[in-house]
């Protein structure tokens, strides 16, 4: 409902012009809006087609309650809550389903104008009641408020009910005035802490069923229960998931396709911002990464005796796969794993007690945020031992306990295998020196990584397998081919994603590597910066190094080592000559390839890049 | 050693042990003039004739068959009172609950009540009154004992024992297995000690347990299973209350799967009971949840194929035990 | 009847009536917990029924079990002592005040489920025919258990078999608050006998000579062999139903005229007095003595342990059972859960 006047506060539809479904252009005219001044066609602010028309003709109400909905044709309207004001007149999500959580802040949206308010909703105190009437509020914006206080009186049909909170704290605002009409599940105001800022909703932003992990409460909403432990150890607000079960119950597999939709869909904008990542952004990684192994993260669901026999066959759970009724892993899947050797724990050397490996997320080697739950445990000794004299004890970092944990996870539990090979770079180096030459106006450089990694991406085309992950009775493999980078930051490492990398080119590569290490680094990194490959390289190049052996960064199939292009006097044709030697050593995933596999794969990349060329063609 | 059927393990053990003590008696309705006499199942033709001073018909007054039981036991008699089916107990559940079981703990050790409340389970087309299964109620009285045999050689031992306790003894029959369960019983004086359950069958893939005709549906369920290669071990508790589970703890161990089979129903049945205690000392040797097979919650219908679907048989045991060797528990 | 024996009768009715005042002081102190009900007003019922028989026939009662107790001869610091739930009760503080027993002394318990104990009684007397001891039992019970089914099944029963048992109705004219008329068609209790054969009569319950002279006929005829008795003995509670329910709705003119009847008041003057068996000073020597006894009893119960924590246990079987533990199972229980 537009304000038309500086005086107008209320409006009446008095016609819609458009059908739902009817295409609209923008700057059409939709609707005719009567105040007691006037009748005034309303035109779209954008073009696509009427969703739902929320405010029938007829009927009057406050400005700024959203009337009607426009977006693209089959796109869905999130139909509770509505949003509160000031928003626009189309409510629509910008993708099919409500995006949930991703490796991201929680995004601000329409349904969270009061940042740790707890909305008040119009509720359905009938089976058969569709809306109700805001009778008069109890309360005024500011007053405090009791927990079971009641705060407003709603009307219907049949009858007058004081509602009451469901929270203590301060009614923050009040988004539907007494008198007005609006249909069941409507936020009707806020009650929140005092201190709470009302922000403006961003305009289209989408709707998120993220919210800040601290206010995350899913006790009352209407969840089965798996959905419910799902939305608890996903840290998704269920009050903003639509159910499709019976009374809109929200089910396990809404969960699932909201996880779904999050890894095909996060948004262009977000950023991740490591200060403030919340355990709700580490989480939603693993469906991003779909990684198969380790194949639970979360809470493992094994039998009692499972875990028992577990802790005897020194089994790591995290990484078995269950056969029991919710994947429980039973006693069966455990001597299975046991005698594949799949995931055995390494024996640690100190400890005589076999550590119970804390389930990790399957993010990137080196996210720059660690979920609660997946926080490395020290070593019971480590914990215990007091600082010897003249020793300064600094505790582990949250990147440091990451990286600790996942690495002695993939050392620990992967098996290695090496293969290493020397690339003559002569002709590489000269490539990239006129490549460079020719961006030089538009400030893109190439690095010799970029080449290395595109070279990567060239062979493991060739060689399927570099594209696969681990998943404890299969290989999987990837359509798409991206490759990590290693990158140092302070504090620690981590691994950007460089996506699709068969199909760019060299230029795209090395303008897109600076920019996504230098956000990550700045802790604004992006979705999809971070976890989905399949293979990392690692260059210590730049330090002089010449062999870099590198770990596994799971659930990668391999990892590159890149060292530096060392003038080395070789034997050519009978004659030695100097040439840029650069050594490669790639760590590979016995279990997925095998050491001819892992040869020839890097053969090929010295292939290519001895044959520069085919890496622009 | 010689096969005989369940009754005539119970008739063996009642002439033995009124052969032995002038104190046992028996009485309880139509067990001397009905019929042949005997009980109206003919369980111990005969016997009233051979103790005709000690065998009685009794009015139909169950109170005052338990109840007078009861005072005779105070006074030093070896009452045992036969109640025609267990449906017929709620009549004397007055007598049984606070006399029975409270005498000899309430009055401070002052008394006993040495005496045998022999009664049956059954079903057969008797419909809901008659048709009933109180296991699990007797088993919740503390001061009762409660015995189920499910072999001869259980009947003849564990009621021997009982006629010998000095405590309540309430010893659950089936109709379903007096004259239809045949088994070898050790010849002698064979005595079966109350409070100790006993392995009818060793396996390893899966426990299950079990008293009463469930026990013997559950080694149906077992010859079945064992041409499938699952080889279930049964644990017969025979007594429910004192309740003996270290056998089905020790085979727990050993197969980390159970199933507790009965008759009654499931809600407030005894298998709720032995699935939180084993739980509470055999958790991490569970594999799987603890699943029960138990009869509907729903009154008995006389319809054959209504009664047939609210009782569990060998099949239910089946199905149960598939499930969960497929880990679909 | 001698002297001695005519004072021991007013030394006790006298001392159930002082007992009884002063449990009711304790129930109001707090020292006794539950249910307490009292005797008071039917003294004459427990000392002239229980005096007339032997000292091993066997008796029943009711709840309403304090007078038996004493007249049987329990002692009154044991009996105070149950009723404040302490060690060196009757029954070591598990019964409280509706299971007195002792059956050292063959009084086999008050039973607290109106009717129910009807059925023990006559096992009772089942075993002393069965094992020929020339026991008898007697059973009381009140007006109000002779409309529930054990009384009926129980008076069937026993004429059926002969059993030598008396079933003493004390008909105090409530079933509990509820008035005679109002809970039984047939007023004259003791005609109920009459459906099941058995012989049955009425006698004065306040009249404690009377009350005895009928027990000890009707005792020497069951004794005999010639079957149960029912006698109905017509008497009249001062308390209300137990101590919580002092206000039970009675005209006062009711209780006013009841106690012109007091069936102590009439043995000292119509008796003791009128047959100069006893002077005033006699019986204040006696008084006096009782006081000090019912004081003493109390003193004791203070003074008395509360049963052991450990004993809880005890007694639940009198048969052990190989390995059981403490909780009637022979598993044990987690540690968690033990206390």
């Amino acid at each position: 409902m537009p304000k038309m006047g500086f005086d107008m506060t209320e409006g009446t539809v008095a016609n819609w012009l458009k059908n739902i479904g009817d295409a609209i252009q923008k700057g059409e005219p939709v609707v005719e809006i009567e105040t007691d001044k006037t009748t005034i066609q309303v035109e779209a602010d954008t073009s696509g087609v009427l969703l739902a028309i929320a405010v029938p003709a007829g009927e009057k109400v406050p400005v700024n309650t959203p009337i009607g909905s426009i977006g693209a044709a089959g796109e869905t309207v999130v139909s509770a809550p509505l949003p509160a004001p000031p928003a626009p007149v189309a409510v629509v999500t910008e993708q099919a389903a409500p995006v949930i959580p991703t490796p991201q802040p929680p995004i601000p949206n329409p349904q969270s104008e009061v940042k740790g308010g707890t909305p008040v909703t119009m509720p359905k105190m009938g089976f058969d009641m569709t809306e109700g009437t805001v009778g008069s509020w109890l309360k005024n914006v500011g007053d405090s408020i009791k927990k079971g206080e009641a705060i407003v009186e709603i009307e219907t049909d049949k009858t007058t009910i004081q509602v009451e909170s469901e929270t203590a704290g301060t009614l923050l605002q009040i988004v539907v005035a007494a008198g007005e009409k609006v249909p069941v599940n409507t936020v009707i105001g806020y009650v929140g802490d005092a201190n709470t800022v009302v922000a403006a909703p961003a305009p289209s932003a989408p709707v998120a069923a993220a919210a800040p992990a601290a206010v995350i409460d899913n006790a009352g909403v209407n969840a089965t229960p798996i959905a419910r432990r799902m939305a608890d150890e996903l840290k998704i607000d269920l009050k903003k998931v639509k159910g499709t079960g019976p009374e809109g119950r929200i089910t396990k597999g809404d969960i699932e396709a909201l996880m779904e939709s999050a890894s095909v869909s996060a948004p262009q904008n977000a950023t991740v911002t490591s200060a403030t990542v919340t355990s709700a952004a580490v989480v939603s990684a693993a469906p991003i990464v779909s990684s198969p192994a380790p194949v639970n993260t979360g809470r493992v669901i094994a039998s009692p005796y499972a875990k028992k026999l577990a802790a005897e066959l020194a089994v790591d759970l995290t990484r078995t796969k269950g056969t029991g009724p919710e994947g429980r892993i039973v006693a069966e899947d455990v001597k299975s794993a046991a005698v594949a050797g799949t995931s055995v724990i390494a024996k640690p050397a100190a400890p005589a007690v076999v550590p119970v490996i804390a389930p990790t997320p399957a993010a990137p080697i080196v996210a720059p945020v660690v979920a609660q739950a997946a926080q490395p445990k020290p070593a019971p000794a480590a914990a215990a031992a007091p600082a010897l004299a003249g020793t300064r004890r600094e505790p582990l970092t949250k990147i440091r306990q990451t990286i600790a944990a996942r690495l002695t996870q993939s050392k620990g539990t992967v098996p290695h295998y090496y293969v290493a090979n020397s690339v003559e770079m002569d002709a590489a180096l000269a490539m990239r020196v006129q490549i460079n030459e020719s961006l030089k106006a538009e400030g893109i450089k190439v690095s010799v990584n970029d080449l290395v990694v595109r070279a990567t991406a060239l062979a493991i085309k060739k060689y399927p397998k570099f594209n696969a992950t681990f998943a404890g009775d299969a290989l999987e493999y990837r359509e798409a081919i991206n490759i990590g980078v290693a990158v140092a930051m302070e504090g620690g490492l981590l691994v950007i994603t460089v996506r699709d990398v068969d199909k760019k080119t060299l230029k795209q590569i090395g303008a897109e590597v600076p920019v996504i290490a230098a956000r990550v680094r700045e802790g604004k990194g992006q979705a999809g910066d971070l976890g989905g490959q399949t293979f990392t390289t690692s260059n210590l190049g730049m330090y002089g190094t010449e062999d870099v052996i590198p770990i596994i960064n799971q659930p990668d199939s391999g990892i590159l080592g890149i060292g530096n292009s060392v003038q080395t006097p070789v034997v050519k044709d009978g004659q030695i000559v100097i040439r840029s030697m650069m050594k490669l050593w790639l760590a590979a995933d016995h279990r997925i390839t095998d050491g001819a596999e892992g040869a020839q794969f890097v053969a090929e990349i010295k292939r290519l890049l001895e044959n520069p060329w085919a890496l622009v063609l | 050693m010689a096969e005989i059927t369940y009754a005539q393990a119970i008739a063996q053990a009642l002439r033995e042990e009124m052969k032995r003590d002038p104190n046992v008696v028996m009485w309880g309705e139509d067990i001397v003039n009905y019929n042949k006499g005997g009980s109206p199942y003919g369980v111990y033709r005969g016997l009233p004739q051979e103790f005709p001073d000690r065998i009685f018909d009794t009015p139909i007054a169950e109170e005052g068959i338990i109840g007078i039981a009861i005072g005779a036991a105070m006074g030093g008699m070896r009452p045992i009172a036969e109640i025609m089916t267990v449906n017929f107990t709620l009549v004397a559940w007055d007598q049984i609950v606070n006399h029975a079981a409270k005498q000899a703990h309430m009055f401070n050790g002052q008394m006993k009540v040495p005496m045998v409340i022999r009664t049956p389970n059954g079903f057969g087309r008797t419909g809901s009154t008659h048709s009933q299964n109180f296991d699990a109620w007797f088993a919740s009285i503390p001061g009762l004992k409660v015995v189920v045999p499910s072999s001869p050689a259980d009947a003849k031992g564990l009621l021997k024992s009982a006629i010998r306790d000095d405590d309540p003894v309430v010893y659950l029959e089936h109709l379903a297995l007096y004259h239809r369960v045949k088994g070898v019983v050790p010849d002698g004086e064979h005595l079966t000690p109350i409070g100790v359950a006993d392995y009818k069958r060793r396996g390893k893939d899966l426990t299950i347990v079990t008293w009463g005709r469930m026990a013997v549906e559950s080694l149906k369920a077992a010859d079945t299973l064992a041409k499938e290669g699952i080889e279930l071990e049964i644990v017969d508790l025979r007594t429910l209350r004192p309740m003996d589970l270290s056998l089905a703890l020790e085979s727990v161990r050993k197969t980390h799967r159970v199933i507790v089979v009965e008759e009654g129903w499931r809600v407030g049945g005894l298998g709720g009971e032995i699935a939180a205690s084993m739980q509470e000392q055999a958790f991490n040797d569970l594999d799987a949840p603890i699943a029960r097979v138990a009869g509907l919650d729903v009154p008995m219908p006389y319809a054959e194929n209504l009664e047939r679907a609210t009782l569990p048989f060998a099949e239910d045991v089946v199905m149960a035990c598939k499930a969960m060797m497929a880990n679909k528990y | 009847m001698d002297k001695a024996g005519l004072l021991e009768l007013y030394r006790q009715m006298q001392l159930i009536r002082v007992f009884e005042d002063k449990s009711a002081e304790m129930y109001g102190k707090a020292k006794i917990g539950g249910f307490l009900h009292l005797d008071s007003g039917q003294e004459a019922v427990c000392v002239g029924a229980v005096s007339a028989l032997n000292a091993d026939d066997d008796l029943v009662t009711n709840y309403r079990d304090h007078g038996y107790a004493l007249a049987r001869g329990l002692s009154s610091r044991a009996v105070m002592a149950e009723l404040f739930g302490r060690k060196d009760g009757t029954t070591g503080g598990r019964g409280g005040s509706m299971h007195i027993a002792d059956v050292s002394k063959r009084f086999w318990g008050g039973y607290a489920i109106v009717g129910a104990h009807l059925p023990l009684a006559a096992g009772l007397a089942y075993a002393a025919q069965y094992q020929k001891t020339g026991r008898i039992t007697l059973c009381m019970m009140g007006d109000g258990s002779t409309n529930i089914g054990t009384f009926h099944a129980t008076l069937n029963w026993a004429q059926l078999w002969k059993l030598p048992i008396i079933f003493l109705v004390v008909n105090n004219m409530y079933s509990m608050g509820t008035p005679l008329s109002v809970h039984s068609s047939l007023t004259d209790i003791y005609k109920k006998a009459a459906g099941y054969g058995m012989e049955a009569m009425q006698v004065d319950g306040n009249d404690v000579m009377a009350m005895r002279e009928a027990v000890c006929d009707i005792a020497s005829r069951v004794r005999a062999g010639n079957g149960p008795f029912l006698l109905e003995a017509i008497t009249y509670r001062y308390s209300g139903h137990s101590a919580v329910d002092k206000n039970t709705p009675r005209p006062a003119s009711e209780v006013a005229e009841w106690k012109t009847r007091d069936p102590i008041v009439r043995f000292t003057e119509n008796v003791l007095f009128k047959h100069n068996h006893a002077t005033p000073e006699d019986l204040a020597k006696i008084d006096k003595a009782v006081e000090a006894e019912v004081e003493d009893s109390v003193q004791f119960s203070d003074a008395s342990p509360l049963p052991d924590r450990s004993t809880l246990y005890d007694y639940i079987y009198r048969t052990p059972v190989a390995n059981m533990q403490i909780d009637g199972s022979l598993i044990k229980p987690p540690t968690l859960l033990k206390k």
